[in-house]
């Protein structure tokens, strides 16, 4: 396929916001695609070469690129950088000077989808003395064989910029109509390879079929299986019919843990590759986890030195860099706990009962100094649920987490058969001062708005957290008719914003919200000072006036209570 | 059986050495005639097409033709080894998949490259409808390069019946070289109509690189098309093909 084609449907991409045009988009070049480009083209839609647990980049810089346009254009990096500074995309630049380029080439080709794709993919693999030089040479050669409008997004592609609106939900539903298959199916393929490449060569080669024998394997991670939330030890017991296990929940970043001989990949939730950041558990694992293939899943933990004990999760984000990585290992140890097995060395386990996946991941996973299982208890009364939160509570952790013992392991979707119990907390109102439109299905409404909280000193309100959850689709349709008669072109007088919002309201709803935290925020983020974590829409307050929303005291008076409240249960004072 | 040998390595120094700073790898083609070689750097703004006929060696015994994909640079790097006046030798080793590459002089040396996988492709053998034949002095040209780098990244040729020039401008000034008919260095010029174009520096320099500065290079120009530059290496020649410059808007 000529890249011309795919650089062409960009420039649509881009240009419609209309969601069913981009759809009919994507699928069509996805539909013109020959089944071997097929990945190729996904990955370049997505804007890269990788699948997304490949924690690659093209390692090209803005200089690097502007010196490859200078070359194909025969522009001067001066020229360019004035043109720059007006037009502020440099894909944009390039699109421009090459259509009046005043470098001749003595050959013209027509680029391909597979050249691009394979020239930006080996950008990453130079290195070595002279390989700047090197990679500027391969983009330069691009650049020259190309159509002005393929140089945009073949900029924009090495620079890691694609911005074309092609995200995960969009792409699910072309590639459904593109090859006549389920939304759900290719969602489900999704959620167990993590990769959209593979899901459209399958759908492109095989339908349903092919989809259907997609499978999780050993260096691919999986999407996790998450939890939702409960009120009350009540409610758990009846959704789970009176008696289910239960684990300690600890307060850190999930992981999923690869095992391939003595090959370990560790994956987050968002699928990346973390592997690099936390060497000092690698050993470890390797000598617990004993089979020579399995995928297991965990939540890593920083551990505080003097005293043994689990720290916040703050502690262990600390540990999230790419630099003095040994260094960071020393200041903040971390442990991992495990709690269930996707795959060993007989084959896929999620399809099996939670109660047998324990089975297996308890007689495999020897615990060692940095790795643990995680406590689990198998519960009927209400009483022996209460002590056992308690306790967790005590030593530091964040709760329990219920499990039905019949369920299965669910790649990537939330239902009630894995349920949070957490200390319950606050609720707070707060009024609506913007949103932004909503992703994939929900495109065309607003998918979150941000909320304020009101700050008596200054008689103005102060913006705490942006909430995109809680919503069912019907909530986000009525809400986007509400607040379409209260929009306002710029924020609101009595309204302090710092982020950009795609609409902006006059602060007259309230809306009432849950959350797991309060944690402090940079005033350039929220203009109150503080965020929530894990907010979430509870419902519409109508009985309450603006005016009558939390106030910026009471939120730092709840912030004060949490932080009194952790540093208890960590024994501080 | 690829086997070659010349008495002074220079010349063969002295191709690889022009080449190298525009294209990086290079299919030579061993033919019972000669060594033939044509390559565009990877921006397809310069062309190279060397041509050296088996009477450029003293002993050359190609039986049938052989592509031989050599990395320039690595190459360039061991003929850096040779003294002035060392015999220089090569030969296929098939087993091994190398190139032996020996130096004789106050001793003989021996060194091997490694060949590399290229995919041969067949470039255009472009018509030009060229207007001038300029035959110049090299060192004249380097010169005007030199000059001319200091104000700027492009230099214009320019010719009429009887002059050649050699122009820049830039935000830090001009500069200007001119030759005229009658003069030394100017051996040939024939002009059917006058004619401009400009030129990227640093490609130029890249092909004046290893020409001595006595040597005659064969210009021939057109306006506004790619300039071609011949040089005569023993009694083969090389030659560089350069894409224009439009001039500004």
């Amino acid at each position: 396929m000529q890249y011309l084609k795919l650089a062409e449907a960009f420039e649509r991409l881009e240009k419609t916001s209309s969601y069913l045009e981009k759809n009919s988009v994507l699928a069509d070049i996805l539909k013109e695609a020959q089944s071997k480009e097929v990945e190729q083209v996904v990955l370049l839609s997505l804007g890269r070469p990788w699948p997304p647990y490949i924690s690659k980049e093209t390692g090209v810089g803005m200089q690097q690129i502007k010196k490859a346009v200078s070359v194909a254009s025969g522009y001067s990096i001066s020229e360019i950088e004035k043109m720059m500074r007006d037009v502020g995309d440099l894909g944009e630049v390039a699109r421009k000077l090459l259509s009046k380029k005043r470098q001749v080439s003595l050959l013209k080709e027509q680029l391909t989808v597979k050249e691009v794709f394979e020239t930006v993919r080996q950008l990453a693999e130079i290195s070595g003395s002279g390989s700047v030089d090197r990679k500027i040479e391969s983009i330069s050669k691009l650049l020259t064989s190309a159509e002005p409008v393929e140089a945009k997004f073949v900029v924009r592609t090495v620079l890691g910029d694609l911005r074309v609106g092609v995200a995960d939900g969009r792409l699910r539903d072309a590639i459904a109509s593109a090859f006549k298959v389920s939304s759900e199916t290719v969602e489900h393929a999704y959620m167990l390879t993590t990769d959209y490449s593979q899901v459209a060569k399958a759908a492109a080669e095989g339908g349903e079929k092919s989809l259907g024998k997609l499978g999780v394997s050993v260096g691919h991670p999986v999407n996790p299986m998450l939890a939702q939330r409960t009120e009350s030890v009540e409610e758990i017991l009846k959704r789970m019919k009176g008696k289910c296990a239960f684990e300690i929940k600890l307060d850190g970043i999930r992981i999923q843990v690869h095992k391939d001989d003595d090959e370990i990949f560790l994956f987050t939730r968002r699928m990346e590759d973390y592997t690099k950041m936390f060497p000092d558990i690698l050993d470890s694992l390797r000598k617990s986890i004993r089979l020579k293939r399995a995928i297991v899943d965990g939540e890593l933990v920083a551990i505080d030195k003097s005293t043994g004990k689990p720290m916040p999760f703050q502690e262990v984000l600390k540990r999230r860099r790419k630099y003095e990585v040994k260094e960071a290992a020393k200041q903040i140890p971390v442990e991992i706990h495990l709690f269930d097995i996707l795959l060993s060395e007989d084959g896929m386990l999620m399809n099996e009962s939670y109660t047998k996946r324990r089975k297996i991941l308890e007689k495999i996973a020897k615990p060692g100094e940095r790795v643990k299982v995680v406590e689990q208890k198998v519960l009927d009364n209400a009483a022996e649920i209460n002590a056992f939160a308690s306790r967790a509570i005590k030593i530091g952790h964040e709760g329990l987490v219920a499990k039905d013992p019949d369920s299965t392991y669910r790649a990537g979707r939330r239902e009630f058969v894995w349920l949070k119990l957490k200390p319950t907390l606050e609720t707070l109102d707060l009024v609506v001062v913007g949103a932004l439109y909503g992703k994939g299905k929900r495109t065309g409404s607003f998918g979150s708005y941000l909320l304020a909280a009101f700050d008596q000193d200054s008689e103005k309100y102060k913006t705490i957290t942006k909430c995109g959850s809680g919503y069912t689709d019907e909530d986000l349709e009525d809400l986007t008719k509400i607040f379409r008669k209260i929009q306002v072109k710029k924020p609101h007088p009595d309204v302090e914003i710092e982020l950009k919002c795609d609409a902006y309201f006059e602060p007259k709803v309230v809306f009432e919200i849950n959350y797991e935290e309060i944690q402090k925020s940079p005033a350039e983020k929220h203009t109150s000072g503080y965020g929530l974590r894990f907010p979430r829409f509870v419902r519409i307050r109508e009985d309450k006036k603006p005016e009558e929303v939390n106030t910026i005291d009471e939120v730092i008076e709840f912030y004060r209570k949490q932080e009194e409240r952790k540093a208890k249960s960590r024994g501080d004072v | 059986m690829v086997k070659a040998r010349m008495s002074d390595s220079k010349i063969w120094k002295t191709c690889v050495g022009s080449m190298v700073n525009l294209i990086e790898e290079a299919a030579f083609k061993f033919t019972p005639d000669g060594i033939k070689m044509k390559a565009m750097d990877p921006s397809h703004i310069a062309l190279v097409d060397l041509d050296l006929p088996s009477g450029a060696f003293e002993e050359y015994s190609v039986k049938e033709s052989k592509v031989l994909g050599i990395n320039l640079v690595e190459m360039d790097r061991v003929l850096s080894r040779a003294k002035v006046g060392d015999e220089l030798g090569m030969e296929l080793d098939e087993k091994q998949n190398r190139l032996m590459i020996n130096f004789k002089g106050a001793s003989a040396r021996k060194l091997s490259l490694p060949l590399i996988n290229i995919d041969e492709r067949d470039l255009p053998d472009p018509k030009i409808p060229f207007s001038a034949e300029i035959d110049v002095i090299a060192g004249v040209i380097q010169d005007g390069l030199k000059d001319a780098e200091l104000v700027t990244d492009n230099v214009q040729f320019l010719v009429d019946k009887d002059s050649f020039a050699m122009k820049a401008e830039g935000d830090k000034g001009t500069s200007d070289l001119k030759l005229s008919k009658g003069d030394e260095a100017l051996v040939k010029l024939d002009v059917n109509q006058p004619a401009r174009a400009m030129f990227n520096i640093n490609y130029l320099s890249d092909m004046m690189k290893g020409v001595g500065s006595s040597d005659v290079v064969k210009i021939r120009l057109g306006s506004d098309l790619p300039v071609q530059i011949d040089f005569q290496v023993s009694k083969g020649r090389l030659r560089f093909l350069l894409a224009p410059r439009i001039e500004a808007e």
